[in-house]
């Protein structure tokens, strides 16, 4: 077991480990609402190493969900640098940032958000629809990412239904393959067993759990604290800061119920 | 106080039916401080919501001060809740055009209480609570903290002889969740019915006993 | 290529699953684009299309004008002819006699037929040639070398089935036989769409001492390079010149103006103003549309925003945008082609008798033209802004969002509230113009015309010279009728008039009053009339008396003018005894009589005073019958026609109508204005209602969870719907305010057409400002009743 602790005060500036699959240094976020200031992030250090499965967790309002976004490129730090897969995401115009978080990162989130006019399959397909330039691929590459990402969670039968006739385990297997589809770098969750009850969330546990022994990259933002145990690593957030970089000894087994 | 009988709140997910709560059975007592945890998703912040009469979609029975609150239309929960209950969100739900002191005086409005008397009883509070300083900000120029406070505030401003908070101390310095703490106690002292659902250990120990949920069941206790 | 059909197919499914968002928006569009165009293709059929004659813009009309004041005179004879040999400025001039009607006897059927009698130069100024044979010449313009006859293609094909031997054979019309010359292409229907044939005009010698009363058109054509400026001076030059010759031409002056503006002047102004009425709908629609979009947006902003999680590109989001809107537009535009199709073909039969050129309305080129720009720019207005909206999901939030689920989207709505605020605006300016019109024509239908039109019947009769070439045997003709139709059993009083008061035709002229030194002519219209006439119509005899048997052609001339003339003329004295004539060749009249003044042009116009007299001494072959009925009017019909088929079997009847059915036609243009301004009155409001309505609730679902904090802290049921209302009153106040000023300012354009009221009418204001109170408040309160019963929990919970 080893554990970082934060340097509170620090005369110099860390580098980045680009080793790493994702590296963050200083990383700073603060948010301007008419007068008051909010800062979510003040000063976080993360790596994330390929294969690594990282659960982050806190009590609300510590920046978790903030970090997350910052992780899969949907909003840019105040300050600090962010290094995601040798690439520096700092110098990335806006569509740039779209192309990376289409081709790099999976979302999952905790309401599933599958778009509900469109079949299972569809909604699978969509990330890889947005693929354009040399990463392109035609209907039938797309076809067989897309069945066999279902099949990958348990739910190539049900190809043509909608999210609407699916019950919240299913769906969020749903998601679970749109984010696995497109063979991105880290899969990014956000309290994914949330609106799950605990069978269902044991269920989805232990797929991520098979991915991850696939060698999949995975990053959780949770707040339980039985399913942060699920992960290889363990990071506290409190305040904006990592206060606590725990390793576990080893990944708890699960069953996998479908 | 309260009185539950059997009471279970389901919904549809899809194709199945999901069980929020499976026959709650309790008694709450006048003048008691209770404590609901469990882990999540087993169904506290549904069981609060029953109590505060804003679910009406349960089975079994209900009955607060003996009147029977599973057969009462929209109207007489309505008038019932208004004048007892007193409600403490999660989510704060502070109506964001309306300024703290408007925010603290919405309860008020709803009970026809004269416009001195309003604005006495929100001074009051502002007081007590050490926001007077906010009275006049909106909800989005506030820390979620000081929010969190707010909601408090306009949970007790009104006087209600139950109060239920859901998590109220959730976004708050330690010091802070003590004073909370301390404040509801001393309301207890006075009289005042609480039913609190958290996670922490610490403010479980200002209750007289803990109700545990898991996955909509109750334990025995 | 598939990516944009699949596209398509989740965008049609999506709209499957919104039924009644589909519907409202494919409605609204097939409403407002279908009305754009119907009234587009009505106004361009009438008023922007070219004439279809050669070079039209160059033809010009020419009337007579007493002093101004006096509105248009026709053209007698010797002035056409003096005109045309002075001016420097024309072609050419022709002059039309349009109101001929003709029996004509062929196997099956007598037939009244209406032709015109014009100057051979009438084809070759409009430039138009003939199908077969010729078209006239000038030689045919005198007296015993006129027997011929063109005919128009309508006639041709209806009654000799297009017979390609047709030029040469002769027919009989009026009982004299014409030669065919010519037929006519099948558009030309000039000067009117009833003419069906055309005959050359002769006149006779004496009618050119009468130079100021009058009875034709003239029509000329410009010489190239000639403006119509230049054209009006020289006229001057030549009327001034005319005016130092003669007399009679004292205060004669020429009028000129295109021809166009002759035939249409009269709808230019009502239809562009309903043209505007129907913009305003569509910008209404619009709006409607946009506000939908934006909504619809706004709703799928949670979808927008895992799109752009996923990676989507600024361009990807606009096209997820838009894939709805595509297949909305196709069936919209769709069904809005169909809708004018069916609009214009429902209406044009409906306007009035006299609207011209309703022939040519139709769903030509420049139609289609037109609503497809009208697609295009609909398509920019509400696709554009939604699109962009999309595109510019910001992803820093989208996070946030999508973990929190719920989405305040406040800043939109002040824009669809300032949308539903133009939207009740405009509405209540349309609701305040038709609220106008229709107290106008309730107050016009109130005038009392000066005559009792109850249980009377009228019925025309046309005689042909050919058959009666002398004064005596018209006389004696309509006074055999008299006494036949006097005997008929149910016939209170009959009476005569050559023009029907009312009826749309006029007479009008000039007479000069005897010893009035100043102003010795007056402009009024004429009548022939029986001496039972005024019974007839009820119309009251002020001094002395009608007509009797002894003012026949033997006896001295009598005339019987309207009190109106009588206290210009004769002010502070009788008018009996008073003389008057036609012009200097004329005998003198002699006053016998005053009458009630009478509105003969239309109820709410007022302008001429009348003279009449006694049909012996000025005989006319064509007479309307009047016939007051004891009992219903409509019922002697057949027995009025038996009569005068037993003074002449070849005579009908024709245009048998009763006379309150001869008001009411009066008033055809101004209660096709006033129900045309009502429907899209009414069509507004029902746009703004659903405007209204979709902002209200649209507001309600934004503001679901702030009902469901006040009614967990107390709020009741009226406190919510109280809070809803007072959303939708403000918007309904500062739509309303906006909307009376714009009105206010605006029924200046409306003023022409509004009667007995002032066009700031406060009753109207009030009343159409009332009526949208009415709808605003149904339109909320059913979003206000809905958002009083959700349930607290499920409020708290809302996505």
């Amino acid at each position: 077991m080893s554990t970082h602790t934060t340097d509170s005060a620090h005369a110099f500036t860390l580098p980045v480990n680009s080793d790493a699959l994702i590296s963050m240094r200083h990383i700073k976020k603060v948010f301007l609402t008419d007068e008051v200031e909010t800062h979510a992030l003040v000063e976080v250090h993360l790596d994330i190493r390929e294969g690594e499965y990282v659960a982050i967790s806190g009590p609300s309002g510590c920046g978790k969900t903030t970090l997350l976004s910052i992780l899969g490129l949907l909003d840019a730090p105040t300050a600090g640098e962010y290094l995601l897969a040798g690439t520096p995401v700092a110098g990335l115009s806006i569509p740039e940032r779209a192309q990376v978080r289409n081709r790099q990162i999976g979302f999952i989130f905790q309401a599933f958000n599958l778009i509900g006019d469109l079949t299972v399959y569809e909604n699978v397909e969509l990330p890889l629809t947005y693929r354009t330039g040399d990463a392109a691929l035609d209907a039938a590459e797309r076809k067989r990412r897309v069945v066999e990402a279902l099949e990958k969670v348990g739910m190539a039968h049900r190809t043509k239904h909608y999210p609407a006739q699916l019950s919240g385990g299913q769906q969020q297997r749903v998601a679970v393959a749109r984010a696995v589809a497109g063979g991105p770098a880290i899969l990014l969750a956000d309290e994914p067993t949330g609106n799950l009850d605990s069978k269902n969330g044991e269920a989805v546990m232990g797929l991520l759990q098979e991915l991850h022994r696939g060698g999949a990259t995975i990053c959780m933002v949770t707040h339980d604290p039985r399913y942060a145990e699920h992960a290889d690593r363990s990071v506290l957030l409190f305040d904006g800061r990592v206060v606590e970089d725990t390793a576990h000894a080893g990944p708890r087994a699960t069953h996998a119920s479908l | 106080m309260i009185s539950l009988r059997n009471v279970e709140r389901s919904h549809k997910a899809g194709s199945g039916v999901t069980y929020v709560l499976r026959r709650i059975s309790l008694d709450i007592a006048a003048g008691e401080f209770v404590t609901i945890m469990g882990p999540s998703g087993a169904g506290k912040s549904t069981l609060l919501a029953i109590l505060g009469m804003l679910d009406p979609a349960f089975t079994g029975e209900y009955f607060f001060r003996g009147c029977p609150v599973h057969t009462m239309a929209l109207r007489q929960r309505q008038s019932c809740a208004r004048e007892q209950i007193g409600f403490v969100f999660q989510q704060y739900h502070l109506l964001d055009d309306l300024t703290v002191a408007e925010n603290l005086g919405v309860p008020l409005d709803y009970r026809g209480i004269s416009r001195s008397e309003r604005t006495a009883r929100v001074a009051d509070v502002l007081d007590r609570f050490n926001i007077v300083g906010k009275k006049d900000l909106y909800p989005t120029q506030l820390s979620g903290g000081q929010q969190q406070l707010v909601g408090i505030a306009r949970a007790v401003v009104a006087e209600p002889s139950l109060i239920l908070a859901d998590e109220p101390t959730g976004n708050l310095h330690s010091a802070q969740a003590r004073e909370i703490m301390e404040l509801f106690a001393r309301l207890n002292a006075a009289g005042t019915t609480i039913v609190q659902v958290t996670h922490s250990e610490e403010n479980a120990g200002y209750g007289q006993r803990t109700i545990r949920l898991h996955d909509g069941w109750m334990e025995a206790a | 290529m598939s990516v944009i059909w699949q596209n398509v197919r989740v965008g049609v499914r999506s709209l499957l699953r919104q039924p009644s968002f589909t519907i409202a928006v494919v409605l609204t569009l097939a409403l407002g684009i279908g009305t754009t165009t119907a009234m587009f293709s009505v106004v361009y059929g009438v008023v922007l299309r070219p004439l279809p004659f050669g070079d039209p813009d160059r033809v010009v009309s020419l009337w007579t004008v007493f002093k101004p004041a006096l509105g248009r005179g026709a053209v007698s004879a010797a002035n056409a002819r003096d005109w045309r040999a002075g001016n420097r400025v024309l072609e050419d001039l022709a002059v039309i006699h349009g109101n001929r009607s003709f029996n004509f006897v062929d196997r099956g059927e007598p037939e009244r037929l209406q032709g015109a009698r014009v100057s051979a130069s009438f084809f070759p100024i409009l430039r138009v040639s003939p199908l077969l044979g010729r078209t006239l010449v000038e030689t045919e313009n005198e007296i015993g070398r006129d027997n011929v006859v063109v005919l128009s293609h309508r006639l041709w094909v209806r009654r000799f089935a297009a017979d390609p031997s047709i030029v040469g054979r002769v027919i009989r019309l009026n009982g004299v036989p014409l030669t065919v010359v010519g037929v006519m292409k099948p558009d030309f229907q000039y000067p009117g769409q009833e003419i069906e044939l055309w005959v050359p005009l002769t006149v006779p010698a004496e009618e050119y001492l009468q130079r100021t009363a009058g009875s034709y058109r003239v029509i000329a054509r410009l010489k190239a390079g000639v403006t119509l400026d230049q054209a009006r001076s020289d006229l001057h030059r030549v009327s001034a010149s005319l005016a130092r010759q003669y007399r009679q031409n004292e205060n004669i002056k020429v009028g000129i103006a295109p021809l166009r503006d002759d035939m249409v002047g009269g709808v230019r102004q009502p239809l562009f103003i309903l043209l505007g009425a129907v913009g305003a709908m569509l910008l209404i629609g619009c709006a409607n549309l946009t506000s939908l979009l934006l909504a619809r947006g706004v709703a799928r902003r949670r979808e927008f925003a895992i799109r752009t999680a996923l990676g989507a590109s600024r361009g990807h989001l606009a096209e997820a945008s838009l894939t709805e809107l595509v297949p909305l537009l196709a069936i919209g535009g769709a069904l809005g082609m169909l809708t004018a199709t069916g609009v214009v073909r429902a209406v044009v039969p409906l306007l009035p008798a006299d609207f011209p050129r309703t022939a040519e309305i139709g769903i030509h080129l420049p139609v289609l033209v037109f609503s497809a720009a009208v697609v295009i720019v609909v398509a920019l207005l509400i696709g554009v802004w939604p699109a962009l909206a999309a595109a510019r999901t910001a992803p820093g939030q989208s996070l946030t969002d999508l973990s929190r689920g719920a989405t305040s989207a406040r800043g939109h709505t002040r824009v669809r509230d300032l949308i539903v605020v133009g939207q009740i605006a405009a509405t209540l300016v349309l609701l305040v113009g038709a609220t106008l019109l229709m107290r106008s024509f309730l107050a016009v239908r109130q005038v009392t015309p000066g005559f009792s039109p109850a249980r009377v019947l009228t019925a025309s009769v046309a005689i042909p010279r050919s058959q009666y070439p002398l004064d005596a045997q018209v006389t004696a003709f309509y006074t055999r009728v008299i006494d036949r139709i006097q005997a008929v059993p149910g016939v209170e009083a009959i009476g005569m008039v050559h023009r029907l008061p009312l009826g749309g035709g006029n007479q009008t002229g000039g007479v000069q009053i005897d010893g009035a030194t100043d102003r010795p002519w007056q402009g009024v219209e004429t009548r022939t009339a029986s001496p039972d006439y005024f019974r007839a119509l009820g119309i009251p005899i002020k001094e002395g008396r009608s007509f009797l048997a002894s003012d026949g052609s033997d006896a001295p001339m009598v005339a019987i003018v309207d009190e109106r003339l009588a206290r210009t003329v004769w002010p502070g004295r009788s008018a009996i005894g008073g003389r008057l004539r036609e012009g200097e060749g004329s005998p003198w009249s002699t006053v016998v009589g005053v009458v009630g003044h009478v509105r003969h042009t239309g109820l709410d116009d007022d302008s001429q005073p009348q003279v009449y007299w006694n049909y012996p001494q000025r005989p006319q072959e064509r007479m309307a019958l009047v016939v007051k009925a004891r009992g219903d009017p409509a019922a002697l019909t057949n027995a009025v026609a038996a009569a005068v088929r037993e003074v002449d079997p070849q005579q009908p009847i024709y245009d048998a109508r009763t006379l309150d059915a001869v008001v009411d036609r009066s008033l055809g243009h101004r209660r096709f204005q006033m129900m045309l301004l009502a429907v899209f009155a009414a069509i507004a409001l029902v746009l703004a209602g659903i405007g209204t309505y979709g902002v209200i609730a649209y507001g309600v679902t934004q503001r679901v969870r702030e009902f469901g904090v006040r009614m967990a802290l107390g709020a009741r049921h009226r406190d919510v719907i109280a809070l809803v209302l007072r959303r939708g009153g403000l918007l309904f106040a500062f739509g309303a305010l906006a909307g009376l000023a714009l009105a206010s300012l605006g029924v200046g354009v409306l003023s022409s057409l509004v009667y007995g009221i002032a066009p700031r009418d406060m009753a109207s204001f009030g009343l159409a400002t009332l009526v949208l109170f009415v709808v605003s408040i149904a339109a909320c309160y059913i979003p206000a009743r809905r958002a009083a019963r959700v349930e607290p929990t499920i409020a708290l919970r809302s996505e």
